[in-house]
């Protein structure tokens, strides 16, 4: 008998917290259909019920959309869901003047294109060997010239 | 005792840097000037409108005119290209397609006057078969693993990636890259 009653009040729990779990989300989903309608756009919906999740949850909890005619949808089929450029400095028309560092790191495995030639390099390290060349043929030229 | 050797090696290594500087300047202009004499009879030629789009095959002209910029587009990013033209992102929209174009040079020779863009300057890109406009929207300097700039777009548009800053000698940290969009998109 007792046995029966603590399966009972288990079941009556479990359906309790289901219930209410449900009616939070019916509510959630209330307001993003409202506003949808309202707007006559997609508004984007957390599909599940956020108030018992931790934060760490948060961060992978499904959203889906919700169109003006009272529709789920795949968020990605309807709402931009590309992520911003890693633009640092936007400039002005009249020049580069406004240029400043960049800030922001992304994680992309992949890189833009390497467009430096090492020509400059070769270059500047040329003279460089030149003028060294012609500063020891001087260096020697002196040294001779004061020995003699 | 006169360093006469140590002089000599580094006149020496200097001439030959600036004799592969010279060679590879030379190598340049004379693979622009041959390509654009055949971009030109291709383009006064009906019959061979085919578009080449292996590796190294030439896609077309680019010009800006308030730059003075003018260069040869090759398909492909790999050094050698790049060393020789300005080159076309393989999976990136060819021109007239929908979508980004996306075209990488090098600072230090083709690309150099993009550090005088201005929104609003006209680009063209002249192809085999036809002249697309476009117009500069903007000029942003990006992480070199920032690849949002490279995706594709609704409108016809054409993105230029150069290294930044333009002042730097060996591998910049940054990228410098100019949007602009086509002209005339109705085509």
């Amino acid at each position: 008998m007792i046995k029966k009653t603590i399966w009972i009040l288990v079941a009556v729990t479990v359906l309790a917290f289901v219930l209410a779990t449900s009616v939070r989300a019916d509510e959630r989903n209330k307001n993003s259909v409202q506003l949808a309608n309202a707007s006559k756009a997609v508004v984007p919906a957390i599909a599940v019920d956020v108030t018992s999740l931790s934060l760490t949850d948060l961060e992978t909890v499904p959203i889906v959309a919700v169109t003006p005619d009272e529709k789920d949808a795949p968020i990605a089929a309807v709402i931009q869901t590309r992520a911003l450029p890693n633009v640092v400095a936007r400039v002005s028309a009249t020049g580069t003047a406004g240029v400043t560092r960049p800030v922001q790191k992304t994680s992309h495995a992949a890189r833009l294109p390497q467009t430096a030639s090492a020509l400059p390099l070769i270059v500047l390290l040329s003279v460089v060997s030149i003028g060294v060349a012609f500063g020891l043929l001087i260096f020697g030229r002196l040294r001779r010239g004061s020995s003699a | 005792m006169i360093p006469l050797l140590p002089a000599r090696v580094c006149l020496m290594a200097g001439l030959l840097g600036l004799g592969y500087a010279g060679y590879v300047a030379i190598d340049i202009q004379a693979y622009q000037a041959i390509e654009h004499r055949r971009l030109e009879r291709a383009r006064s030629d009906p019959s061979s409108s085919t578009q080449t789009i292996a590796d190294g095959g030439v896609i077309g002209e680019i010009q800006i005119p308030r730059l003075g910029l003018r260069a040869i587009v090759a398909q492909g990013n790999s050094p050698a290209i790049l060393q020789r033209a300005v080159g076309h992102l393989t999976g990136t929209a060819l021109p007239g397609a929908p979508g980004n174009v996306v075209l990488a040079g090098h600072r230090d020779t083709f690309f150099r006057p993009l550090n005088r863009v201005r929104a609003g300057d006209a680009i063209t890109l002249k192809t085999r078969t036809d002249d697309f406009e476009y117009l500069v929207e903007w000029a942003a300097v990006v992480r070199p693993t920032d690849l949002e700039v490279i995706q594709p777009t609704n409108e016809r548009s054409l993105t230029l990636i150069t290294c930044f800053p333009f002042s730097y000698i060996g591998p910049a940290p940054d990228r410098f890259i100019v949007r602009a969009h086509e002209v005339d998109a109705s085509r």
